[in-house]
């Protein structure tokens, strides 16, 4: 997660603020233990009352066998805040579907873990976004993909869309805080200024724009996913916007998502916009923050138990949480590919070993160079950056 | 070795989409078969190729078994459905199967 708002437009914040790498819907520094550990994706369902053609869960109308249990839910949150995870994010499926969801969360929140959720927003009636509230929910990141005609469209439903501004609503009316979340794709870019238009009326303040990753049902839209000056010209728009938000006074949040390309866009965009000095000190908060957290800070769990290196990468799974502690699982010193993922940097292959860039980008996706066919160690397919760009010395060639 | 209690997991198939495969490596002849993690894949030639691409790079020898065809016995306590299983009568096991 990059947040364009913090670096473009508060340049004297302190690096910790960008630590967290999914939405958590904060930037508040965390404790140095906490830092060391991932945020855990907890995707307790693969059930969901939607049909995303994008989604990378697949989820379907029915939960699967075996599905972690509340019982087995509170010890998996027992392991996890003994092993000092600082965030769980509740995922799906759609996890509103879950009738224990709210003991859940409480049960996190006592347990010291910061509880958020990741949703569609169509089930956040008023009885169950109070009762969230109650239970100590954080942060709700509601999916948005385009304005009514393609988000139901995507969505699979009539009415999800018009159902999940009223959820957003309902969020904002009990104080619940929430934030926007948008996978921007070659079929929705030309309905993102609109929905933001929409939901900055609603009074949302915060904006995470998703890339899209190659996944689920995702992996048969990579045909339609942006091309590299599509993708280079949202990202500017999206730069663009936040900054003159925060020129008119308008303290909105704007976050990137799942590709560090962006990373380097940022600074190259900031050395035009404010000159080398802010460009060296953004890309120095960048380097900070560590680049794609495969692996590494963001962990999940599926609803078999499974351990992902993300809640993207469905087809490799660490291990199970049923047969063995979540640190245990994460911590396991001896599986190759693990350790290869977090050195990644000198392992990487073809434009990004020579690229200056590869400490704050650190490759991009690892799912999306497999599923392009680059190896586990080649290119993203959604890096966008033009070959001068990627050329020089570290960090921005005139800050040296 | 610890004296705890084991329990039986479940033996039903982990993927919820496709199946899921085991997936053990070695990178020398001489050394033994590391287990990885699993791959989810629809047969075991999708989840040979799928962990051929994920370690290629590190392994000579790559060995997949079909998730659900291994027995799990584990002292680690989250799932529900585990049985506890009699622990061996001492003695009567042999030596590689010592139970402690």
């Amino acid at each position: 997660m990059i947040s364009v708002s913090t670096l473009l437009c508060d340049h004297g914040a302190d690096g910790n603020r960008l630590r967290y790498d999914i939405d958590t819907g904060t930037e508040t520094p965390v404790t140095d233990r906490a830092q060391r550990r991932p945020v855990v994706v907890w995707n307790t369902t693969n059930r969901c009352n939607l049909k995303c053609v994008h989604c990378y869960a697949g989820a379907e109308s029915e939960p699967k066998d075996g599905e972690l249990t509340t019982a087995e839910g509170k010890r998996l949150l027992d392991d996890l805040a003994d092993y000092g995870v600082p965030v769980v994010l509740f995922s799906g499926g759609e996890p509103m579907v879950r009738e224990d969801l709210e003991e859940l969360v409480a049960y996190a929140a006592d347990a010291g873990i910061r509880p958020v959720l990741s949703t569609n927003g169509t089930l956040l009636t008023a009885d169950r976004a109070r009762g969230l509230k109650r239970a100590g929910l954080a942060y709700a990141g509601v999916s948005v993909d385009g304005l009514a005609e393609l988000n139901d469209e995507f969505r699979g439903v009539d009415g999800a869309f018009q159902a999940a501004v009223e959820g957003i609503e309902t969020c904002l009316d009990v104080g619940l805080k929430t934030g926007l979340r948008y996978t921007v794709t070659g079929q929705n870019v030309d309905d993102l200024d609109g929905v933001v238009d929409l939901l900055t009326d609603v009074g949302l303040d915060r904006f995470c724009f998703y890339h899209l990753s190659y996944s689920g049902r995702g992996e048969d839209l990579s045909s339609v996913d942006l091309d590299a000056a599509e993708r280079r010209d949202v990202v500017k728009r999206i730069c663009d916007r936040t900054l003159r938000s925060h020129r008119r006074g308008d303290e909105i949040e704007t976050l990137l998502v799942g590709n560090y390309a962006d990373a380097a866009y940022i600074v190259e965009y900031a050395r035009r916009e404010f000159g080398e000095d802010t460009a060296r000190r953004i890309y120095e908060r960048l380097e900070q923050n560590g680049g794609d957290p495969a692996g590494e800070r963001v962990a999940a769990v599926d609803c078999l138990g499974n351990v992902h290196p993300t809640q993207f990468w469905r087809t490799y799974s660490l291990g199970n949480v049923r047969d063995r502690s979540f640190a245990d699982v994460w911590e396991d010193d001896s599986n190759p590919l693990l350790q290869a993922v977090r050195n990644r940097p000198e392992n990487l292959t073809g434009r990004c070993a020579d690229c200056r860039y590869k400490e704050i980008c650190r490759g991009g996706s690892r799912l999306r160079a497999l599923a392009d066919g680059n190896g586990l160690f080649g290119p993203d397919p959604q890096c966008y950056l033009e070959e001068d760009e990627r050329r020089g010395a570290l960090p921005p060639a005139s800050a040296d | 070795m610890a004296e705890s209690t084991r329990r039986r997991l479940d033996s039903d198939d982990r993927a919820p989409h496709g199946s899921e495969f085991e997936v053990f490596v070695r990178s020398d002849g001489d050394d033994p078969m590391r287990h990885v993690g699993s791959v989810r894949a629809d047969d075991a030639d999708g989840a040979y190729e799928l962990a051929s691409r994920l370690f290629a790079w590190h392994a000579n020898d790559v060995w997949i078994c079909p998730s659900g065809d291994v027995a799990r016995y584990t002292t680690h306590e989250l799932a529900d459905e585990a049985s506890t299983v009699d622990r061996p009568v001492d003695g009567e096991e042999p030596r590689n199967r010592e139970w402690s």
